[in-house]
C-alpha cells in the first residue's frame, strides 16, 4: 500500500504544484478533498503540542480539515460522560510521546450523539522544533452502533441463561460431553458445573435411555428435525429422578457444520405425577364403573331367578340395587376410606329402621372396614333385613331386632343378628339368591364364616369376619 | 380355605369342571349360574390369590375363569400356577385389556360386564375344546 501511495503523491504533487498559481483552481480542489473527506467519513486532525504550558489541553491549536481553532472547540463537542477519559487517553499519548487511538462519543446540533475514532501518531518536526498529534478522525458511529446492540443482546441473553433458575440449560459438545452448564442446571439435577462440564451427558440420562438407546436418539432427531422433543426421565446426582419437559437443539458454526448441542430443560415431575395420579384414577374409576355394571346384571339375572313374577322381581331388584348405591354413597362421603360398621348398618337398615326405630337396635365398639368390607356387609345386611321384614321379627308388630358386634383379641369381628317374635321360625333363608349372596359375601369375599340358626326363639345369624 | 361345593349342573351326564377365582360376591354368583346355564359344573369359587393355589393343588378341573384383580392384586400368580397345570383359563376383568402385563395379553380375555354369549364363545375356544369336543 505504501509504495502505492508513494506513486499517486509523487505524481499528485507535481501536478498540484502548478495550481498554486491558480486560486480558482485552489478552491476547487479544496472543495473536491472536502467532497472526498465527507464521503470517507474521516477528516485530518492536528493538535499542535509545541505552544503547550503542560497543563490545560484547552489552549492548545487544534486544525481540522481546513478549520482550525483552540483544542477547547472539540472537547465541547464530546459527550460530557466521555470527556474525563478523551482528555486522559490524550494526556498519555502527549506524555509518552506515543500514537494515540481513542473513541468518544461528538453531542450534535439535533440532540443525537455520534461515535468518532481518532488515530494519531505523535509527530516529531526536529526542523521546526515542533510535536503535534498528526491522524484522522473518523465517523464510526454505524459499525459503534452495531457492535452495541450486539454486546446488549449478548449480554442480556447471559444474563437470562446464567440467572434463570427454572430452567436447566446446558451445552454439549460434538463428543457428547457437558460444555456449559447454568444455575438452573445446578438446582435441577444437582451437580454443580465445575463436577459435570467436560464429563459425559449421558450422566444425567437414565440406565434405561443409556441402553436403549434413548439419549443417541435425541441427538439424532435434534439433527434430523432441528430440534427434538425431549420428555423423559432424567438423574440427579443424587440418584433420584426428575421428569425433564424441554428441547434439543443443535449448534450450528457458520458455515452450518454442527459444534454441539444446546438443550433446555424444565424440571416438571409434579406436572408429571399429577398426570399419572389422573391417569390412574380415571383407570380406577373405569374399573369401578364396570364392575358396578356387573354387579347390577349379576342383581338382575339372579333376581329373576327367584322372583320371575315382573311386580315381585322390580320390587327385589330396587331394593337391591338402592342398598348397593347406599353403599356407594356412604363410601364416597367417607373418600373410600374410614368407613365406620355402624355406618354401614345404619345404611343397610334405614328403610325400615325409620318406623321401627324402637324395634331395631345396635350396639358394638368403633370398627373400621375397608370399602370391600362395607359393601359386602352392605349386601349382607340388606338381605338379612329383608327378610326379616318380609318373613321375620320386623313382619309382626312386637318383633325385635338386635344387632351386636365386637372386636376380638385376634382382630376378628363377629356380628350377631338376633331377631325376637312370636312367630315360629322357618327357614325362609335357606333358598334362594339371598342366603347364596351372604354366603359368598362372608365366606368367600371376607373370608370369614356365618352361621344360620333358627331354634325356636327366634332367628339368628351368626357372623366372623377377620379384618 | 373358603369354598363352597356346589350340586353338578343338570342335563350333561359328563359336565366340564370349572373354578370361578373371583373376589366379588355377586360377580362370582352369576357367573356360576351362567356356567351352569351353559352345561359346566362348577366345582368352586375362590375369592383369594392364596384360596385359588390351594384349591389347584387340591382338585382337578378342566378350566378357569380367572378375575385378574384379586383384593386389589393382580392374579398372574394363579395363571401361571393354571398354566403349569395345563388349565385352559380366561381372564375376567374390569380393567382395560392394556392394564394386564404383556406376556399375559395372548390368554383369552372377558369384558365385565359380560353376557351369557361370550362367555360361550370364550369358552368353546379354549384348546381345550379343540382335542375333545364335548359340548353339542
Amino acid at each position: 500500500m505504501n509504495k502505492i501511495f508513494t506513486a499517486i503523491k509523487e505524481q499528485a504533487v507535481s501536478d498540484s504544484i502548478e495550481m498554486f498559481d491558480d486560486i480558482d483552481a485552489l478552491k476547487s480542489q479544496a472543495k473536491r478533498m472536502l467532497r472526498m473527506m465527507e464521503s470517507a467519513q474521516m477528516m485530518p486532525m492536528e493538535i499542535k503540542l509545541d505552544d503547550w504550558d503542560g497543563k490545560s489541553l484547552d489552549q492548545l491549536s487544534f486544525l481540522f480539515g481546513f478549520g482550525q481553532g483552540t483544542l477547547s472547540m472539540f472537547l465541547d463537542c464530546v459527550a460530557s460522560d466521555d470527556r474525563a477519559q478523551l482528555e486522559a487517553d490524550l494526556l498519555q499519548s502527549i506524555q509518552s510521546q506515543k500514537p494515540c487511538d481513542v473513541k468518544c462519543r461528538l453531542q450534535l446540533n439535533d440532540g443525537t450523539t455520534s461515535w468518532v475514532r481518532y488515530q494519531a501518531d505523535y509527530t516529531i518536526s526536529t526542523t521546526k522544533n515542533s510535536a503535534s498529534l498528526y491522524g484522522f478522525l473518523t465517523d464510526i458511529s454505524d459499525s459503534t452502533s452495531m457492535q452495541e446492540a450486539f454486546y446488549e443482546a449478548e449480554e442480556k441473553y447471559r444474563l437470562i441463561v446464567e440467572s434463570s433458575t427454572g430452567f436447566a440449560i446446558l451445552t454439549i459438545n460434538l463428543d457428547g460431553n457437558v460444555s456449559s452448564w447454568n444455575v438452573g442446571a445446578e438446582r435441577i439435577t444437582g451437580w454443580k458445573a465445575d463436577d459435570i462440564i467436560g464429563k459425559s451427558s449421558s450422566l444425567f440420562f437414565t440406565p434405561e435411555d443409556r441402553e436403549n438407546g434413548g439419549f443417541e436418539e435425541e441427538l439424532k432427531n435434534a439433527l434430523k428435525h432441528g430440534m427434538a422433543e425431549d420428555e423423559r426421565w432424567h438423574m440427579r446426582a443424587d440418584g433420584s429422578r426428575f421428569w425433564g419437559s424441554g428441547l434439543m437443539m443443535p449448534l450450528k458454526e457458520k458455515d452450518g457444520r454442527n459444534k454441539g448441542f444446546l438443550k433446555i430443560v424444565r424440571d416438571q415431575t409434579e406436572k408429571r405425577q399429577e398426570e399419572t395420579r389422573r391417569e390412574l384414577l380415571v383407570g380406577e374409576l373405569n374399573h369401578r364403573v364396570k364392575n358396578t355394571l356387573a354387579s347390577v346384571q349379576s342383581i338382575a339375572q339372579l333376581t329373576l331367578l327367584s322372583k320371575p313374577e315382573p311386580a315381585d322381581f322390580v320390587e327385589s331388584f330396587t331394593a337391591r340395587i338402592i342398598a348397593l348405591s347406599r353403599a356407594h354413597s356412604l363410601l364416597t362421603r367417607k373418600s373410600w376410606k374410614n368407613v365406620q360398621l355402624s355406618d354401614v348398618l345404619a345404611e343397610a337398615l334405614s328403610p325400615f329402621h325409620d318406623q321401627n326405630h324402637l324395634r331395631i337396635q345396635f350396639k358394638g365398639e368403633s370398627v373400621v372396614l375397608t370399602p370391600q368390607q362395607a359393601i359386602a356387609l352392605n349386601m349382607t345386611f340388606h338381605e338379612l333385613v329383608t327378610n326379616a321384614a318380609k318373613y321375620g321379627a320386623l313382619s309382626v308388630k312386637d318383633g325385635q331386632l338386635d344387632v351386636l358386634w365386637h372386636l376380638t383379641d385376634e382382630n376378628r369381628l363377629t356380628i350377631q343378628w338376633h331377631e325376637r317374635s312370636d312367630l315360629p321360625v322357618t327357614q325362609p333363608l335357606n333358598k334362594g339368591f339371598g342366603t347364596r349372596l351372604i354366603q359368598q359375601s362372608i365366606t368367600g369375599e371376607l373370608s370369614g364364616k356365618v352361621e344360620f340358626d333358627f331354634n325356636h326363639s327366634g332367628f339368628r345369624c351368626f357372623i366372623e369376619v377377620p379384618l | 380355605m373358603n369354598v363352597i361345593p356346589f350340586p353338578r349342573g343338570g342335563g350333561n351326564s359328563n359336565p366340564k369342571r370349572v373354578l370361578i377365582v373371583e373376589d366379588e360376591s355377586l360377580m362370582a354368583l352369576l357367573l356360576e349360574h351362567l356356567l351352569q346355564e351353559l352345561g359346566y359344573e362348577v366345582v368352586g369359587i375362590c375369592a383369594s390369590i392364596h384360596d385359588a393355589l390351594s384349591f389347584i393343588d387340591k382338585e382337578f378341573f378342566d378350566l378357569a375363569i380367572l378375575d385378574i384383580n384379586l383384593r386389589g392384586i393382580e392374579s398372574y400368580e394363579v395363571a401361571d400356577k393354571l398354566d403349569d397345570h395345563r388349565v385352559p383359563f380366561i381372564f375376567s376383568t374390569g380393567y382395560d385389556v392394556v392394564k394386564l402385563l404383556k406376556p399375559y395379553r395372548e390368554y383369552p380375555t372377558l369384558q365385565k360386564p359380560y353376557e351369557m354369549q361370550s362367555l360361550k364363545s370364550e369358552l368353546e375356544k379354549l384348546p381345550f375344546f379343540q382335542k375333545k369336543k364335548i359340548l353339542t
